[in-house]
């Protein structure tokens, strides 16, 4: 501060005075006063500023500029700012903000500060205001696309757009020509409803929105509306069926269709009418067959029609009087499963005709009125009055007479020998013919039994059937002396009562004079009536009883066993039948839970270890099924069909052999049977180690692992002279190779004759017996207790006759004798 | 030797139960002159079904109760030197075996008979039976032994092992009910 300015002295010195007055300096009056410089005048202005001093600033807008006052002795008053033109500064925020001109003007603004002193200050903040740009830019309006082609009335979809640089501030709105409408909201085009078969009609949208400027901006969707095409296809109208007979005044149906939901009428000739509603036709009264033809016709909204005919026959009413009932029976068949040892197939169950059974219309008072056979297709018929109440039954037999006797019943042993029949309810005969079907079902309920087991009887009757005309074809002459199947749900792998159905196994025995073959029928132990191999099996027996010659003892055995030779041969020969008569050489036997398992038996196959040889079924079955097949194989090379087996089982030489029934006779007779190749049978033989031909097996050079088992018939003369023979138990007992030994011998006159056998070495104790036959049949025996010897006196006619001989202890079937092994020595002397 | 039960023994088609149950019914047809005197059959068995040659006998109980466990005994004859034999058994409905066991199998090198006691036990009265199923040498044979349990009556066989269809004609004919489909 420069305080000698004087220039502003005058000014300062009534400051002063007031400063140090107030300052309370200066007193004390009596000292000697210090001279005072006198106040310096202040004459310096305050300080203004703008920073910046210019700005450029838009109509309405603000700006910033920094307004700055300063002194050095304090600004008193202000900084204070006034601007030309509009313009307003505000010194708090040091912000300008321009005028709305609408041209550029410049706004000069002072800015004024003012010290004590009363020096002013000042500054100009000058601002170009300048005008604001106008918006000229108008929104942008798509559709996508742009051209759309719409059914008439129907919908189509555009996707509409609208922006703008600024802001679109109205619409868009759309407005259609010629009917078209579009939804902003949803961007869809419905086009207008046109009339069918009209011109197209193209509808413009145009699409409008605009800006705060009020620019506006727009776009067009073309959309090409296309009117529906005619309607030239006719409704179709369909019965069914479309042909139908109905009698006189009655009614039949058939089904009328009609698309497009046309509404049908129905007109038809002749008197008859239809019933669109419950789609029955009425016939007319008629006296004689009169066709009527039903138009059924329908036009739909397009004028066009469709028609369709129903053509009724109508016949003459029925008059009470005959009438036919006929109908088909059936049974269910069940096969095996493919897989092996996997038992019945329950779910490939098949139905099959019951043939050539006796079908019988019965009253309802149990009286047969009616008879007749069904046919080969499980077919009958009855010419029966109407109005009668009648059932129809079918009866589980097979009756023939003329050039093939046939006497074959399935029966109930456990009820008497009862026949087996199935019927159906009585009801009345109508006045039109009727047809009654009959099926025999399985039972079967998925994993049980749970119905009756109709069809089983008639299962076992037509496998049989269908066995025996095979035979009868080879032999249009031949009859079957009556037999009887036994079967029953009881019949069960126990002995004991047959009545009660203990009959042990499936088997084939003569009970009270009659040939019977018993089938099992426990379920979940042991069935065997859908077991085609085992029933054709036991047929073999009952053909060899009946029309052939068996000398078999029976007894459990297999293919692998070694056996007497008799018991060999027929069980070979029933496993052979069963693969020839049922073109399957696989023999299957099902049992267990469910009858879900079965074992099998090739009997193409040709070897049986250990057993092969002429006390082998397995070669028996081996040597006449390849006799019979076409297949060749091994030592097979003959294709002879059942013809010369048949032959040679039912010739004489064969049935009266004296030798018993071997593989040894049969192949004697087989060899005299016109067009056998002896060669050719040699070979088949010699393959399963069977060494002779004849019947008495002389030559046969295998002896089966029994020492004592050659020749196959020891010889016995009447001389009284000994031959020894042995029983031994090698292979089990009974019907086992070994257990018997076979004699042959001459009486040549009629006359009493001793038989003697007496223990010569092995066992210490043993009983021998022997029985004597003639041609098949036992003639005599000798079957004492006494130990160790055996005699017996029997009279004879002259003749060829055969013995078994054995230890009984290696027959005793009961389990109640011990095996033995022992000699004896065998004589026959003329008393 | 006890020629009256060796006559019965013999009589068993196939020998395939125990002699308890035997019947004349069972045999075949005799082709013997009636001037032969003989104690014993001259016997041919029913020519069975294949399968294995193997029989079984049961030793039952006199009485056997419900409600405790009953001993039965099987035992089983077969006609091989080598193998073994399995045996499995199935009880009926009812019928239960102690401790699950239904499987064996036995040495057939072992010329004895092959015996099995089992232990059986049904809750109520009843008939009941045994499944029993044999295999020797990849044949199978199936028996069917009965057990009279308690008090037994014609109704409880009935029962166990119902009969199809009815009699008619005089108890000539057993009638089954056939699916009859009219048109």
């Amino acid at each position: 501060m420069t305080y000698l300015k004087t220039a502003f002295l005058p000014k300062l010195t009534i400051a002063s005075a007031l400063l140090l007055s107030a300052c309370g300096g200066g007193g004390g009056g009596s000292s000697t006063p210090t001279p005072t410089p006198p106040p310096v005048a202040d004459v310096t202005s305050p300080s203004v500023s703008f920073s910046p001093s210019t700005l450029s600033v838009e109509a309405g807008a603000s700006a910033s500029s920094t307004l700055s006052a300063s002194d050095a002795r304090g600004v008193t008053s202000g900084p204070n700012v006034t601007c030309t033109n509009g313009g307003v500064f505000d010194v708090a925020s040091n912000r300008f903000t321009a005028a709305n001109v609408t041209a550029d003007t410049q706004s000069v603004c002072t800015a004024t500060a003012s010290d004590a002193a009363g020096n002013q200050g000042s500054a100009v903040l000058t601002v170009a205001m300048t005008a604001p740009i106008p918006d000229t830019s108008a929104p942008v309006l798509a559709f996508s696309p742009s051209t759309l082609t719409v059914a008439s009335g129907a919908a189509g979809a555009s996707s509409l757009t609208a922006v703008d640089d600024t802001a679109v501030t109205t619409g868009p709105v759309v407005a259609c020509t010629n009917g078209g409408s579009f939804n902003v909201g949803t961007n869809i085009f419905t086009a207008a409803t046109l009339a069918v078969g009209a011109a197209d009609v193209q509808s413009v949208c145009t699409a409008t929105a605009g800006d705060a400027a009020g620019n506006e901006g727009t776009t067009t969707l073309t959309v090409t509306m296309t009117a529906p095409l005619p309607d030239t296809t006719a409704p179709v109208l369909t019965f069914s069926p479309a042909t139908l007979t109905v009698a006189s005044g009655l009614t039949g149906a058939s089904t009328l269709t009609v698309t497009e939901n046309a509404t049908a009428t129905v007109t038809c000739t002749n008197g008859g009418s239809f019933n669109v509603t419950t789609n029955e036709f009425t016939a007319a009264a008629v006296t004689e067959n009169t066709e009527s033809v039903c138009t059924a016709t329908a036009t739909d909204e397009a004028g066009n029609e469709g028609t369709a005919t129903l053509t009724v026959t109508m016949t003459p009413a029925a008059v009470a009087g005959v009438v036919t009932v006929s109908g088909k029976l059936t049974y269910d068949r069940v096969p095996f499963n493919s897989a092996a040892r996997d038992g019945l197939n329950f779910d490939g169950t098949v139905r099959m005709p019951i043939r050539q059974v006796p079908v019988e219309l019965v009253n309802a008072q149990g009286t047969v009125l009616q008879s007749t056979v069904s046919d080969d297709n499980g077919d009958y018929s009855f010419d029966v009055d109407s109005g009668l109440d009648v059932r129809v039954r079918a009866r589980s037999e097979v009756q023939k007479t003329g050039a093939n006797l046939v006497d074959m019943k399935v029966v109930d042993n456990t009820s008497g020998d009862a026949l087996y029949a199935i019927q159906g309810p009585v009801s009345e005969v109508p006045v039109q013919n009727q047809t009654r079907n009959l099926h025999a079902a399985s039972g079967w309920g998925g994993s049980s039994y749970t119905a009756t087991r109709a069809a089983a009887p008639f299962a076992l009757l037509d496998t049989i059937y269908a066995t025996l005309e095979d035979f009868i074809a080879v032999d249009a002459d031949v009859d079957f002396p009556a037999f009887n199947v036994l079967w029953s749900t009881r019949n069960r792998a126990e002995s004991g009562s047959v009545a009660a159905g203990q009959i042990g196994t499936s088997s084939f025995t003569v009970a009270n004079g009659v040939p019977v073959i018993r089938i099992l029928g426990d379920e979940n132990n042991d069935t065997d009536e859908y077991d085609v191999h085992v029933v054709v099996h036991e047929f073999g027996h009952y053909f060899e009883n009946s029309l052939s010659r068996a000398d078999s003892i029976g007894g459990p055995h297999s293919s692998n066993d070694r056996l007497d030779p008799r018991v060999a041969f027929g069980e070979g020969w029933g496993n052979a039948l069963s693969g020839m008569i049922l073109d399957d050489p696989l023999y299957r036997d099902s049992f267990g839970s469910r009858q879900s398992s079965d074992f099998s038996i090739n009997v193409e196959s040709n070897t049986y270890p250990g057993s092969t040889g002429w006390y082998s079924e397995g070669s028996v079955q081996s040597i006449l099924y390849d006799l019979f097949d076409g297949a060749n194989d091994g030592a097979d090379s003959v294709s002879y069909g059942l013809a010369p087996i048949y032959g040679a089982l039912t010739a004489p030489d064969y049935v009266s052999t004296d030798a018993f029934t071997t593989i040894f006779s049969f192949l004697e007779s087989l060899e005299n049977q016109s067009g056998v190749v002896a060669s050719d049978v040699a070979a088949l033989t010699d393959a399963q180690d069977i060494n002779s031909t004849s019947e008495f097996g002389v030559g046969e050079t295998n002896t089966g692992g029994v020492v004592d088992a050659l020749p196959v018939y020891l010889l016995l003369q009447t001389t009284g002279r000994e031959v020894e023979m042995c029983s031994v138990n090698d292979f089990g007992t009974f019907n086992k190779h070994g257990n018997r030994r076979y004699f042959a011998f001459n009486i040549p006159s009629a006359g009493a004759y001793r038989f003697n056998m007496e223990r010569s070495v092995g066992a210490i104790s043993s009983d021998p017996d022997f029985i004597i036959y003639r041609q098949g049949v036992a003639v005599g025996a000798g079957q004492s207790g006494v130990n160790n010897s055996e005699t017996a006196v029997i009279n004879l006619v002259a003749g060829r006759y055969v013995m078994d001989a054995h230890a009984f202890e290696n027959v005793d079937f009961s389990g109640g004798s011990t095996p033995l092994e022992v000699c004896y020595n065998v004589s026959l002397e003329a008393q | 030797m006890t020629y009256l039960k060796t006559i019965l023994c013999v009589a068993v088609a196939g020998g395939l139960s125990a002699c308890t149950a035997a019947s004349s019914e069972q045999s075949a047809e005799m082709k013997v002159p009636s001037h032969i005197e003989s104690h014993k059959h001259i016997g041919h068995a029913a020519t069975v079904k294949p399968g294995a040659s193997v029989t079984i006998n049961s030793v039952l109980p006199k009485s056997m109760a419900s409600g405790s466990f009953q001993t039965v005994q099987l035992r089983f004859d077969e006609a091989y030197t080598d193998g073994t034999m399995s045996v499995t058994i199935e009880p009926s409905a009812g019928l239960k075996l102690f401790g699950g066991t239904s499987s064996k199998t036995f040495d057939m090198t072992n010329p004895d008979t092959h015996v099995w006691d089992l232990d059986v036990k049904a809750d109520v009265d009843g008939v009941y039976f045994l499944n029993v199923f044999a295999e020797a040498h990849g044949q199978p044979r199936s028996f069917s032994v009965r057990l009279d349990m308690g008090q037994v009556t014609q109704k409880m066989f009935d029962d166990a092992m119902p009969t199809d269809g009815e009699l008619a004609n005089g108890g000539k004919l057993r009638v089954l009910d056939a699916e009859e489909t009219i048109k």
